[in-house]
């Protein structure tokens, strides 16, 4: 029943959003567009340089990121869709899981535009162990997906949103961003993966966190 | 009238344990050997950290006692202790830099305490940002409650994970004691309990004003659905 609710709830999501195109049409424009000027930036690099550069595909990421969350919430606000999910007859934990996996299957999506336009417009290779980078890069998705969900949740009554929400999640998300970067460089150019093993820990931790701790304290969250 | 004279009496007694603690900070201790007056910085940096983390502590667990029990007094003390915590952090984060602008030549470098303490001030201004940004107060105090736990939690995780990734912050207190001559451990220790002292009194002032300040917007309420209502009877 647990898991049938889960899967009513997320297909809902991704049925609304392969119709309307709108969240991942914005995320992806708006890294290509952020892409773009950081080309305009570091286009007189030497290559020596340009190989420090995997690690701020991050940042592309975790904005993009954030933009989607927001406007994932923005649909949840329209038609009161929350209040009506609010009343059927499940465990409330269910809403957040499958916010959870729909945000971070939509949030796959646009990685896997963004990726290749990343390695074309700032000259990168392929990463060399890619099979670690695709897992780095789940781990790492859900996670952020998961914490940025819980807190859009936090900040859902606040009415500085927009400004609230990243205030309180880029800061929570710090140790996932060290993480993450630190192993996107070291496999892009598989160079130190033997000391990894902590970052792989702060990945694998932040993933059983965000999932386990908001589920727990979703319920209070959303009392009426 | 009790309330003003015992707060009063507190006053006078921290008033002048503070004066007793400047005397020990600039004149007693003396200077350090390498860094000269500027070790006289620390004495307010170390005691601004402990109030800070001892005020983001009462914080989290004035959270959890507020969401088992719901009674307002602990969202107040939360509150309070967040907005205290604050000021301590930004303090830590002002005489820190005054430091290492004396001492390493920079105002600001990506040390892991340096780093985590700046995280730990952006989350405590999301904390206060969320709290006032939500209008009804029953819900503002359950997810700041909430936000509070998880931010207490979060704490330790970030300021490992900047540890691994880069630290030259120096450690006057170690597994083998204070790296620090007798006379400087006095007045340090001198210092923290002022500053605990000054912490506890303010978290009592910002704790009553707090109630004060729930009772007038009650009042506030009171009134306006009175001069609705009177609007509505003369039609």
């Amino acid at each position: 029943m647990y898991l049938r609710s889960l899967w009513v709830l997320t297909s809902k999501d991704l049925a609304v959003e392969f119709r309307t195109k709108t969240l991942f049409v914005s995320a992806v424009t708006f890294a290509f567009l952020l892409l773009v000027l950081l080309g305009f930036s570091v286009s007189g690099w030497s290559m020596y340089e340009v190989h420090s550069l995997p690690s701020v595909l991050w940042v592309l990421i975790f904005i993009a990121g954030y933009l989607g969350l927001n406007r994932q919430d923005d649909k949840e606000r329209w038609d009161g869709a929350l209040l009506g999910a609010l009343m059927a007859p499940m465990d409330r934990s269910v809403i957040f899981y499958a916010r959870v996996l729909s945000n971070t299957l939509f949030m796959l999506l646009v990685e896997l535009v963004l990726v290749p336009m990343f390695m074309l417009v700032l000259r990168q290779s392929v990463p060399q162990v890619p099979m670690l980078f695709i897992l780095a890069t789940l781990l790492c998705t859900l996670s952020f997906m998961a914490l940025g969900t819980f807190l859009t949740s936090v900040a859902s009554a606040s009415n500085l949103r927009e400004i609230v929400v990243p205030i309180l999640l880029f800061p929570l998300a710090i140790p996932l961003f060290l993480a993450v970067q630190t192993i996107t460089q070291a496999v892009w150019y598989a160079s130190g993966l033997g000391l990894l093993t902590a970052w792989w820990a702060v990945l694998g931790g932040y993933a059983v966190l965000f999932l386990v701790l908001p589920g727990l304290l979703f319920e209070i969250l959303v009392e009426v | 009238m009790v309330l003003a004279q015992v707060r009063k009496g507190l006053l006078a007694i921290l008033f002048a344990a503070m004066v007793v603690s400047q005397y020990l900070d600039f004149i007693w201790s003396p200077p350090e050997a390498q860094m000269g007056d500027t070790v006289r910085i620390l004495y307010y940096h170390v005691a601004s950290a402990t109030d800070a983390f001892l005020a983001f502590g009462i914080t989290a667990i004035a959270s959890i006692v507020f969401l088992i029990k719901k009674n307002v007094f602990w969202d107040r003390l939360a509150a309070a202790s967040a907005e205290i915590g604050l000021v301590f952090t930004t303090l830590v984060l002002v005489s820190g830099s005054i430091w290492g602008e004396a001492v390493w030549n920079v105002w600001w470098t990506w040390d892991p305490t340096l780093t985590s303490t700046l995280i730990l001030w952006f989350l405590y201004v999301g904390y206060l940002l969320l709290r006032v940004s939500i209008a009804n107060r029953d819900r503002s105090a359950r997810v700041s409650a909430v936000f509070g736990i998880i931010a207490a939690i979060d704490l330790p995780i970030i300021h490992e994970s900047v540890t691994w990734w880069r630290g030259i912050h120096p450690s006057v207190i170690t597994a083998t004691g204070f790296n620090m001559p007798p006379s400087m451990v006095l007045t340090l220790l001198f210092s923290i309990a002022v500053f605990i002292f000054f912490y506890l009194f303010l978290l009592c002032m910002v704790t009553l004003l707090q109630q004060d300040k729930d009772a007038l917007d009650d009042l506030r309420e009171q009134v306006r659905k009175k001069l609705h209502q009177l609007q509505n009877e003369r039609g």
